[in-house]
């Protein structure tokens, strides 16, 4: 696998890679436990599918409210119930997440032909 | 099984151990396949074969690890309903390639955990600032320049930023080098250009 | 940085563009029929609009 042209494509770089190389280095070495470990059965496809979908959503709410939060159009009552309320669904999300045993990673991946919406 | 790899038009030499079959007009590029236990392999393997049809084809689609069919009817059949869409994508991604950015960072302060709402939402309004700059200040330069782009609209922390530019084949050093230059604006995140890549990014959804 | 470090930052690129980009014919969840297309296309367009409600409020 080394010295394979296929791989040596960094057009560029800037800032301190060495982080990030390590964090890649990282998610290859988790590769093959976490894809060859569990196939991909009908119900995890879904459950990745529907929880992308509700990351998705929870992120644009929650950006809108942070839009209005940054203009200053939300008063304080607004925004301490908006934040436990995101507070709570991100708790809730890392649950649904843990029980199908899904990292972050396996979310952000899955939109397909939806990834192009935003 | 055979293998489907990718979608190709003007495709000048065929790998060996390779097929090319015309279906309802198209051309798809495919091989024979044992079952391999390791994916990340798989994947690879996969990745080298398209990448070596790009530099051999006008156009070219990759398709997606996964797609076997027990014979070349099957696949035949799948590809048929599909194929009057490929043919258009194929035309828009002729001559291109794909580049990506991705910008990686840690804005968060460490051991930071919110005590209500509004200190969660403080904490998240820093991140948020910073994503809408590297949106205008990075991101839109960039897509000015390419043909077409695709963001992921949320990455798991650190990533701050992850998209995939379609642009023209002898355009990709300039890009890369305007990422770059764009990229060393922001000294504490650190922004990674790769490429040049087949269009994986743009072989579905909307232009 | 190392060559391999820049080696192990592509492969992640590439690995990710293979086993989730590129043209799907089958479908990860192996549910190809009708009712799962018009599932997607639904929250395509219930996303659609929430995208352009974030976009135009950021334009206002």
């Amino acid at each position: 696998m080394r010295d394979d042209p296929v791989l040596t494509k960094l057009l560029g770089s800037t800032g301190d890679l060495d982080g990030v190389a390590r964090r890649a280095g990282g998610a290859v070495n988790a590769f093959p436990s976490r894809i060859g470990a569990d196939p991909e059965t009908v119900e995890r496809g879904l459950a990745q599918l529907v929880l992308t979908l509700v990351e998705l959503l929870r992120q644009l709410m929650e950006r809108q409210a942070l839009r209005r939060m940054d203009e200053g159009v939300l008063t304080d009552e607004e925004i301490e119930r908006m934040g436990e309320t995101f507070m709570k669904l991100a708790e809730r999300m890392d649950e649904l997440k843990a029980e199908f045993g899904l990292e972050d990673e396996d979310l952000n991946l899955q939109l397909g032909p939806l990834g192009s919406l935003l | 099984m055979i293998r489907l790899y990718a979608f190709v038009d003007g495709l000048r030499v065929l790998p060996s151990g390779l097929r090319l079959m015309r279906i309802h007009g198209v051309d798809a590029v495919a091989g024979e396949v044992r079952n391999c236990d390791d994916r990340l392999q798989a994947a690879v393997v996969h990745g080298r074969v398209v990448e070596s049809l790009r530099e051999q084809a006008d156009a070219l689609l990759p398709v997606r690890l996964g797609e076997d069919f027990v014979d070349e009817a099957a696949l035949a059949i799948a590809v048929a309903p599909r194929a009057h869409g490929l043919r258009a994508r194929l035309d828009d991604v002729r001559g291109c390639v794909e580049v990506g950015v991705r910008v990686v960072g840690d804005v968060s302060s460490p051991g930071e955990e919110p005590r209500d709402g509004a200190s969660y939402m403080r904490m998240r309004l820093e991140p948020w600032r910073l994503r809408n700059a590297l949106e205008e200040s990075l991101h839109a330069p960039l897509e000015r320049r390419a043909r077409a782009t695709r963001v992921a609209p949320f990455g798991a922390a650190p990533v701050m930023l992850e998209a995939s530019y379609l642009v023209s084949a002898g355009a990709v050093e300039d890009f890369a080098g305007e990422a770059v230059e764009l990229g060393s604006a922001w000294p504490r995140l650190s922004v990674t250009c790769t490429g040049p890549w087949a269009p994986y990014s743009f072989a579905e959804g909307e232009a | 940085m190392t060559a391999l470090a820049a080696e192990d930052i592509t492969l992640v690129d590439l690995v990710d563009r293979v086993l989730n980009k590129g043209v799907v014919l089958t479908g990860d969840v192996t549910l190809s029929v009708a009712d799962v297309d018009l599932v997607y296309v639904g929250l395509r367009v219930l996303l659609a609009s929430a995208g352009t409600l974030d976009r135009l409020e950021r334009e206002r």
